[in-house]
């Protein structure tokens, strides 16, 4: 299976590299997506930027200053002949980036749905008494509403004692799940699972609410808690 | 006092399911009318985000929490605005409204104990 990592960041992409390059049956390119690329690799310590560009020379990493929805861009893309893109840039896609691979563009999003759309959605998983965790699944053009789900985990929290350390934790899993979810289109028969209707879309949550979603965390934290 | 949807006493909280058009007025506050008005919007951009609020009133009143919590990031964006001579009469009444939200929550929750 050919994935390409749509990455804002080197450091992402370097990091898609590290915990994927040993899947068996990925072959993974990197994309940086980004205007300050070259910054970017100037930034990045010697330790990195061998690697980096080792990378680059075989093929395997590659930078644009164009947008995804650029045409240059899109011809990059579709010259990979990809099945998979992994999404971890800031953006939302148009139908010709999400068309340039042969399965779509997959997201790892923080927050379980069908239920949880949208920003904010851990503290409001909090909120309503709901597990929080991960689902990895293909976008369409809106806010989280593509309709195939490929993989969902619920994350347990009760470690961590505030906000913000929770979500950094279920964004850090991202890669991890992107490997599950190529795994899972791996297996002979899988099927994704489809992102119901009963889900709502979540906005930024207030400053209110958002202190009771952390005094919520606080108060079911482990004596081992975590800053 | 007036209620959040205009009435003389709001209806109890979490009793009405809020509509598609609310779902919709909702989107509408937080992904344009709000984030416009708190980035130092002028009087035009707070009286939008107001109105479209008061159509939310009774979608706020209940269970789905994101409704009152709609209003809740007005008053948090409108708390620190130097409040200009034009906008009073309208701001009076949001806040009014916004505390009658409060209150029908909290007699709720009081119910609930």
């Amino acid at each position: 299976m050919k994935a390409v990592a749509l990455c804002a960041h080197l450091d992402k992409a370097l990091e898609f590299r590290r915990r994927l390059a040993a899947e068996p049956g990925v072959e993974l390119r990197l994309l940086v997506c980004s205007r300050r690329w070259p910054r970017q690799l100037l930034k990045i310590g010697a330790g990195r930027l061998l690697p980096a560009l080792r990378l680059w020379r075989r093929g395997t990493l590659a930078f644009t200053r164009h947008g995804l929805d650029d045409r240059r861009t899109l011809r990059r893309l579709r010259a990979h002949d990809a099945d998979v893109g992994l999404h971890a840039t800031d953006v939302i896609y148009r139908s010709d980036t999400l068309a340039a691979f042969r399965l779509g563009i997959l997201n790892a999003h923080i927050g379980l749905l069908p239920r949880y759309r949208g920003r904010s959605v851990m503290e409001w998983s909090l909120l309503e008494g709901d597990p929080a965790g991960v689902t990895v699944f293909f976008m369409d053009e809106g806010i989280d509403t593509g309709p195939r789900i490929v993989t969902r985990r619920e994350v347990d929290l009760s470690r961590f004692r505030n906000v913000e350390a929770a979500k950094g934790h279920l964004f850090s899993l991202d890669v991890e799940m992107y490997a599950e979810a190529l795994a899972r289109l791996r297996e002979p028969g899988f099927s994704p699972s489809p992102n119901g209707p009963g889900g709502r879309r979540h906005y930024d949550m207030s400053r209110l609410f958002a202190g009771v979603a952390s005094r919520i965390l606080g108060c079911d934290a482990s004596p081992e808690r975590l800053d | 006092m007036s209620g959040p949807g205009g009435s003389t006493v709001p209806p109890p909280a979490g009793l009405a399911v809020p509509s598609d058009d609310a779902e919709e007025t909702l989107r509408l506050v937080m992904v344009r009318l709000w984030p416009r008005a708190r980035s130092g919007g002028g009087r035009e951009d707070w009286l939008a985000l107001f109105d479209a609020l008061r159509r939310l009133g009774a979608a706020a009143l209940t269970d789905d929490r994101r409704f009152l919590d709609a209003w809740n990031n007005a008053f948090e964006a409108f708390a620190p605005v130097d409040c200009p001579e034009a906008l009073r009469a309208h701001a009076a009444r949001f806040l009014e409204a916004y505390a009658a939200l409060i209150r029908a929550h909290l007699a709720r929750l009081e119910g609930r104990a």
